[in-house]
């Protein structure tokens, strides 16, 4: 039995913004369609319509770090990943949202990067109505994720590209790549996971 | 955690533990220990509780212990408060705790007096230790108000009545004009906008009161004591017995001009944002002008004359009007940024609604307009704000 066959086609890896740009800089071709051991990418439509809404911008500083047809290119392949995801009500949505802002009140200063938004809080409740894993790379989502989902369903772009390395669906050359064009756009990744990926990459 | 409440929740809400705990994906033994208090439910199990139970946000908040809201009225006509504008009222708070969790957390205890002795002694109690005025020193609006916010206490200016919170304008009904609003360590005071600067600063005084003084729910005898606070902090008592050369020109009708009086006056005004009527009641209090005398219809024809009458919703919430789409717009779009303290609670809704932590519905609640225009507008202040900001530098590494 291969690494690949034991993905379980029925859990979904839920993403936000941040991490399907980075998919897109390092390699969109696998990392959108893979089946991770962790399940499949799915992109609900608020991440298509927050990207979209940066090209409607004038003058918006996102097109001007990620450039428009980068962000265009992400819509796209998003926009075939955004069936299958359970909604949550409205009293769904507003009990976790209570619940959720006290998570995020409660969590100390050196836990705490930007304040979630509604997108962010959207996020986290889709990952807990669908059961999924979520894929951020924003510090306050993955302390709350860790708290309301469990420490193991909250999952950044590097334990994606090592799901990846392990199921060997990325070579090293697709690596190396990846990585340099990540720094490129000046995307750092955290030091100690970059280490573990170049240190996987060279038994590949 | 408030287990007794989740114990009446699951019988309430399941036929039997085992139930609950099926629907939770836990064993019975595990739920039993909870309710016996022996081991706390993990954190990651909080989502499931509260969807299994099917809470609304106010239970979420009572199963976590999150303190109740008190509101302490202050209101001018009637005798009691009505039931829907203390309903409207708490909702209105609560949104502004629920919207910012610690945003509205005082920073330093305020040091409660527990066993009030008299007017006097409590006015010199905030001077003291809230509002870092000397003995006697008359309340300065605007000194107050940064005063205030150094403790986090925010005073929110909110036109009442465009957001039906108070029921009648008139002089005979019911007219409320400020309201403290506590939850556990968090205070918002509002105060109407159809107040001029004087009123404002009194009602603020009297709510300052409320707060020392640890009231609860409060009865017509504590309200009487609370104006008798403002008042000695606005006016004080032994201010004017010190200030007597000045004083005579008001209680002397005789001996002065209306020209010195109105002179005199507006010193006062420019330094301490008195008003005539304010002055006039004071100095009847203290028996120093007898009431209807010449002395104290002198003041109040300069009061009715239009001495510092300007209000501050004639000054600064011309467009906010909820019922006008176009107008609520603009007071959103061009009005709101200039001055963030006294348009914080607006800046705060704003920013509230585009970050998903407040329904349009909600929104439409609060403002008292229909929640499709409250939906539109959001969609317009989203095609504002663009959502990039919030988002900016933002994959900095764990």
């Amino acid at each position: 039995m291969t690494a690949q066959s034991q993905s379980n086609d029925k859990q979904i890896i839920i993403c936000d913004t941040n991490i399907v740009l980075l998919m897109m800089l390092f390699k969109p071709s696998v990392m959108f369609t893979a089946n991770y051991s962790y399940g499949k990418i799915k992109v609900h439509q608020c991440v298509v319509d927050q990207l979209q809404s940066w090209i409607n911008k004038k003058d918006s500083k996102k097109v001007a770090r990620f450039t428009k047809e980068i962000i265009q290119d992400t819509i796209n392949a998003c926009e075939k990943l955004s069936k299958g995801i359970k909604e949550p009500t409205r009293p769904q949505f507003d009990r976790s949202i209570a619940y959720i802002s006290k998570v995020e009140g409660e969590l100390d200063s050196s836990q705490k990067g930007s304040a979630t938004d509604r997108v962010d809080k959207l996020l986290l409740i889709l990952a807990y109505a669908n059961k999924a894993y979520l894929a951020t790379q924003e510090n306050t989502m993955t302390n709350i994720a860790k708290i309301t989902l469990r420490p193991e369903r909250v999952l950044r772009f590097e334990d994606l590209v090592l799901d990846l390395i392990n199921l060997k669906l990325l070579s090293k050359v697709d690596i190396e790549t990846g990585l340099h064009c990540l720094d490129s756009f000046e995307e750092i990744l955290n030091s100690k996971k970059r280490s573990l990926i170049l240190e996987k990459s060279e038994e590949l | 955690m408030n287990f007794e409440f989740l114990r009446s929740k699951i019988k309430e809400k399941f036929r039997s533990m085992e139930a609950f705990a099926e629907s939770i994906e836990v064993s019975r033994v595990t739920v039993s220990n909870w309710l016996s208090e022996t081991q706390k439910p993990e954190e990651y199990r909080f989502l499931d509780i509260i969807n299994s139970l099917d809470l609304s946000e106010d239970e979420v908040d009572e199963l976590f212990n999150n303190p109740k809201i008190s509101v302490l009225f202050r209101k001018v006509g009637g005798t009691s408060t009505e039931a829907s504008i203390k309903a409207r009222s708490e909702d209105l708070a609560n949104t502004f705790f629920k919207i910012d969790g610690s945003g509205y957390t005082t920073k330093e205890s305020l040091l409660p007096i527990k066993t009030p002795q008299n007017p006097i002694d409590v006015a010199n109690h905030i001077r003291k230790n809230i509002l870092c005025l000397e003995k006697n020193e008359p309340v300065i609006l605007s000194e107050a108000l940064s005063e205030l916010k150094k403790y986090n206490i925010n005073v929110f200016f909110v036109p009442f009545q465009k957001i039906g919170i108070t029921l009648s304008s008139s002089q005979n009904s019911h007219k409320e004009v400020a309201f403290t609003a506590i939850k556990g360590e968090k205070i918002i005071i509002f105060v109407d906008t159809n107040r001029t600067k004087d009123e404002a600063n009194f009602d603020i005084c009297h709510e300052l009161a409320h707060i020392v003084l640890d009231h609860k729910n409060t009865n017509e005898e504590e309200e009487k004591f609370c104006n008798k606070i403002a008042q000695e902090l606005v006016y004080p008592s032994s201010f004017i017995l010190e200030n007597k050369i000045e004083i005579e020109k008001f209680s002397n009708a005789k001996k002065f001009s209306w020209y010195d009086a109105v002179t005199q006056f507006n010193n006062f005004f420019a330094v301490f944002d008195w008003s005539p009527k304010g002055l006039a009641i004071a100095l009847k209090e203290k028996e120093l002008i007898e009431n209807n005398s010449h002395e104290y219809r002198r003041l109040m024809k300069m009061h009715s004359s239009g001495h510092s009458r300007i209000n501050i919703d004639d000054l600064f919430f011309k467009f906010f009007n909820p019922q006008d789409f176009n107008k609520i717009k603009i007071f959103f779009k061009e009005t709101i940024f200039k001055d963030k303290d006294l348009f914080k609670p607006f800046i705060e809704l704003k920013d509230a609604a585009t970050s998903g932590r407040l329904s349009p519905r909600k929104l439409g609640e609060i403002l008292n307009m229909d929640s499709g225009d409250a939906d539109e507008l959001i969609r317009a202040w989203e095609a504002e704000l663009g959502t990039e900001d919030c988002q900016d530098d933002r994959s900095e590494p764990v």
